[in-house]
């Protein structure tokens, strides 16, 4: 169990131009280590390069420099494919198939015996809340339907590490909320996932970590585990002063906001709150609140783009 | 097997999209009208019928094998179903192969289905069947499997319009490579000569594989006629497998 | 497998297939040429069908048809090595001392007697299919485009002289005259057939009048006319008319052959 789950080293992707145009870069360069039971997620806007990524390690493309390794294996190798399920952007299934008929086809390219493929595709159907549905044909799926059944498909041959290319982009609230759920579950029986996603919220609640890839290049790593732990994070103090009392507090506390008889200081580090508390005490002054500020991953990748 | 699997659901594509149905519909009706036409042709009815009859056949299973080759290659790759297909531990190759099989699969039904269509008619006015046409129909389906692999070739590498285009012209050009083994003789001495030489070798020569009026009229067709055809065809068929796998194998499914 | 041997087991196969693909169809080829006579005239749609089947594309219908007849002609008649004339060779119908020099001197007094017997055998019989063949094309060739005349002196002259077939020629060359009357060439030809193969010299001296009132008719023809209604021998005839030939015709490679005819005519005087 020594591998990592994924293992991306040095890879780059150069789109060859059409005629008369240039090459045009779509992933740069990119290195990273998902270890196994982790679940990443891969944000940045539209055209950064998170679907190029994802085309690569399934080997959909190709990269023009660069290696992926799964669980130790390369990519080309159809052992360490048959670890993997794989959710596309917006899939599209065979419209004149059934659902169930779908899960079967895909069963049959995983190389699964006939009872396996009946046992699994029930499940799955019941699991993604398509059961009653599963014998329409495709053609008459919603498209949060057809994001269900992709999913379902991707779990067929019960795979160790699942990707899935923004797999709740066109997911209603309930859709996102079961989907969520969905793979928290699948985290909790220790499989490796890694998403991309545009939407921030969606990666801020499932996330063990994220990286924030802008224009082709990864800019950052972060752990949010790091981010919201309250430990090492801020804390704004505020509370009310007399306006003749506040030159009390002198230089020795930097003002985030004075508002009337009202003032807010920001700690970059709680250990110097009691500190602060006496002070306020000392100034006569009365204390509203105290808030932990956690940094939101709006704020990294807010920030992380404008650089 | 991953390969019949792919070929198992490319057969049902076409029956349930009604592909097969229409043309079928069409061609069948063609061989019947071939039966009134027969009738305007004063004495030769089944002559006319047959030969009517074997051009329907030919040529709709032309048509379909270059529109249909094409437009599931295109649905496969423009309506995104294949990332799905390509993520799964399967070959590319396997891929290619197994929709190769499902549309062979497709049109031979469609070619038996005609062939007995045309084989009642002309037992509506003989009173026999004529089994003498039937190493015709099979050249005829070798045709089509060989026009197949050319349009799941070219639609590897091009767009439908294009490869719709190169399709028919390698139909049109092998039924004129006589005309060019021709020109190889009578330019032998030029500067363009390879030139000629190239495309005569390259281009399949598909009058190789037509023998439909040589068994209209019970002329002999010499005694390997069929095994050579089959032969030369299949052997091509393979060849362009083996290049499309290379090429889709090499593929960015962007 | 590892990757090279993979790809030298994929390369082995493309050459193994390549093979077989060529070696099929040098096979098939052998086999139709001893088996497989082309009787397409025969199944074609007359030429008043051809026409409005080719829906606005007559000319090139009419050039197709027309690239056809000549190469298979070329093929099939002219051939040294064409499977017919390999099978006079081997019937005695052709003797080794009638060379094709010979043969194409039109001095059918002294090739009259071969003449016939290499007519009879190389074309009838099984071989009468060529014959079958030149003639009904070129005849919905001249259908589908009239006006396009050479199709006419091909198979007037061309095809006659190596065929010996009169009767077709005079009509592909009457029904030429009728569609286009302004042109010397087709009473001249007329006249010379019914004068050297016909010995209708009547008609032939009506022929070569009109022609010789026609715009842009050579002076030797007059000179011919003169020599029809004189006392000149045939093979005089012939050298005047080639000699006539030679001064109008502008491909090299057509001299040089009547070069060689009028070198044969000179020697055997």
């Amino acid at each position: 169990m020594k591998q990592h789950a994924l293992e991306i080293s040095n890879l780059r992707k150069m789109y060859k131009g059409e005629l008369g145009e240039k090459d045009v870069l779509g992933l740069d360069d990119l290195t990273l280590t998902i270890p196994r039971g982790e679940v990443f997620a891969f944000i940045g806007p539209n055209g950064a390069g998170k679907t190029t990524t994802i085309k690569l390690l399934m080997r959909l493309m190709f990269p023009t420099s660069g290696s992926v390794m799964i669980l130790g294996e390369s990519n080309a190798s159809r052992r360490a494919m048959r670890k993997i399920g794989f959710l596309p952007e917006q899939p599209r299934m065979y419209e004149y198939l059934t659902g169930r008929e779908f899960l079967d086809f895909t069963g049959r390219l995983f190389s699964l015996g006939k009872e396996e493929r009946l046992k699994r595709s029930d499940l799955l159907l019941k699991r993604v809340g398509l059961g009653e549905r599963g014998n329409a044909l495709i053609r008459s799926y919603s498209r949060g339907m057809m994001q269900r059944l992709g999913l379902a498909q991707a779990l067929m041959n019960e795979p160790e590490i699942v990707i899935l290319d923004e797999p709740m982009a066109s997911l209603d609230p309930v859709g996102r909320k079961d989907f969520r759920d969905t793979i928290l579950q699948l985290k909790a029986q220790g499989k490796t996932i890694f998403f991309s996603s545009h939407i921030l919220s969606d990666a801020e609640m499932i996330a063990d970590r994220v990286g924030i890839l802008k224009e082709g290049r990864l800019q950052r790593v972060a752990d949010l585990e790091a981010l919201t732990d309250l430990g090492t994070s801020a804390v704004e103090v505020t509370f009310r002063l007399d306006q003749e009392k506040q030159g009390r507090i002198g230089d020795s506390w930097q003002k985030v906001a004075v508002q009337g008889g009202q003032v807010m200081i920001r700690l970059p580090d709680r250990k110097q709150l009691s500190r602060l508390l006496s002070d306020v005490q000392s100034w006569e002054g009365e204390i509203i609140s105290v808030v932990p500020v956690r940094q939101s991953l709006e704020d990294i990748f807010m920030a992380e783009l404008g650089r | 097997m991953r390969i019949l699997a792919v070929m198992e659901n490319t057969f049902k594509e076409t029956i349930r999209n009604r592909i097969l149905l229409n043309i079928l519909v069409f061609a069948i009706g063609l061989i019947l009208l071939s039966l009134v036409i027969g009738d305007w042709s004063l004495g030769e009815q089944s002559k006319v019928i047959k030969d009517f009859g074997l051009s329907a056949m030919s040529i709709f299973g032309l048509l379909i094998a270059v529109f249909i080759g094409i437009r599931l290659m295109v649905q496969e790759l423009e309506g995104r179903t294949i990332y799905i297909i390509a993520s799964k531990p399967v070959h590319r190759w396997e891929i290619v192969t197994g929709k190769y099989l499902g549309l062979a699969l497709t049109l031979a039904v469609n070619v038996l289905l005609m062939t007995a269509a045309l084989l009642a008619a002309g037992w509506l006015m003989e009173g026999t069947i004529d089994t003498a046409l039937l190493p015709a129909v099979l050249l005829i389906y070798i045709e089509i499997l060989l026009i197949v692999a050319f349009s799941l070739f070219f639609s590897s590498f091009s767009s439908p319009v294009l490869s719709a285009i190169f399709t028919l012209t390698v139909f049109i050009s092998g039924h004129l490579s006589g005309y060019l083994h021709d020109f190889v003789k009578l330019y032998e001495d030029r500067g363009f000569h390879w030139l000629l030489k190239l495309i005569y070798y390259v281009v399949p020569n598909l009058e190789k594989l037509n023998i439909k009026l040589a068994v209209v009229e019970h002329l002999k067709t010499g005694p390997h006629a069929v095994v050579l055809g089959a032969v030369y065809g299949l052997s091509y068929v393979l060849l362009l497998l083996i290049f499309t796998s290379l090429i889709f194998e090499k593929k960015d499914l962007k | 497998m590892n990757v090279t041997g993979r790809k030298a087991v994929i390369a082995a196969l493309i050459i193994l297939l390549a093979a077989a693909v060529q070696l099929s169809r040098i096979e098939i080829d052998r086999e139709r040429e001893i088996h497989f006579i082309d009787k397409s005239p025969q199944f074609l749609p007359r030429g008043e069908t051809l026409k409005w089947l080719s829906m606005g594309y007559r000319g090139m219908m009419a050039d197709l048809l027309w690239i056809k007849t000549v190469l298979y002609y070329g093929r099939r008649i002219m051939d040294d090595d064409n499977p017919y004339f390999v099978y006079a060779e081997k019937q005695g119908a052709i003797s080794s001392e009638l060379s094709e020099i010979q043969y194409r001197t039109f001095d059918t007094d002294t090739v009259a007697g071969i003449d016939e017997t290499l007519r009879h055998n190389l074309f009838t019989g099984e071989s009468r299919g060529l014959v079958d063949y030149v003639y009904p094309m070129l005849e919905r060739v001249t259908t589908i485009d009239p006006h396009f005349t050479l199709p006419y002196f091909f198979g007037g002259i061309h095809v006659l002289m190596n065929t010996g077939e009169v009767d077709p020629s005079y009509h592909l060359l009457e029904k030429g005259y009728r569609f286009n009357p302004e042109e010397w060439r087709f009473p001249f030809y007329l006249g010379w057939i019914d004068w050297m193969y016909k010995g209708n010299t009547r008609s032939a001296h009506a022929y070569m009048l009109e022609a010789i009132t026609m715009p842009g008719c050579p002076d030797y023809v007059g000179s011919l006319l003169a020599g029809l209604t004189g006392s000149l021998n045939r093979t005089e005839m012939t050298t005047m008319y080639l000699q006539g030939l030679l001064e109008s015709t502008e491909s090299e490679e057509i001299r040089n052959q009547i070069r060689e005819v009028l070198q044969a005519l000179e020697t055997r005087r």
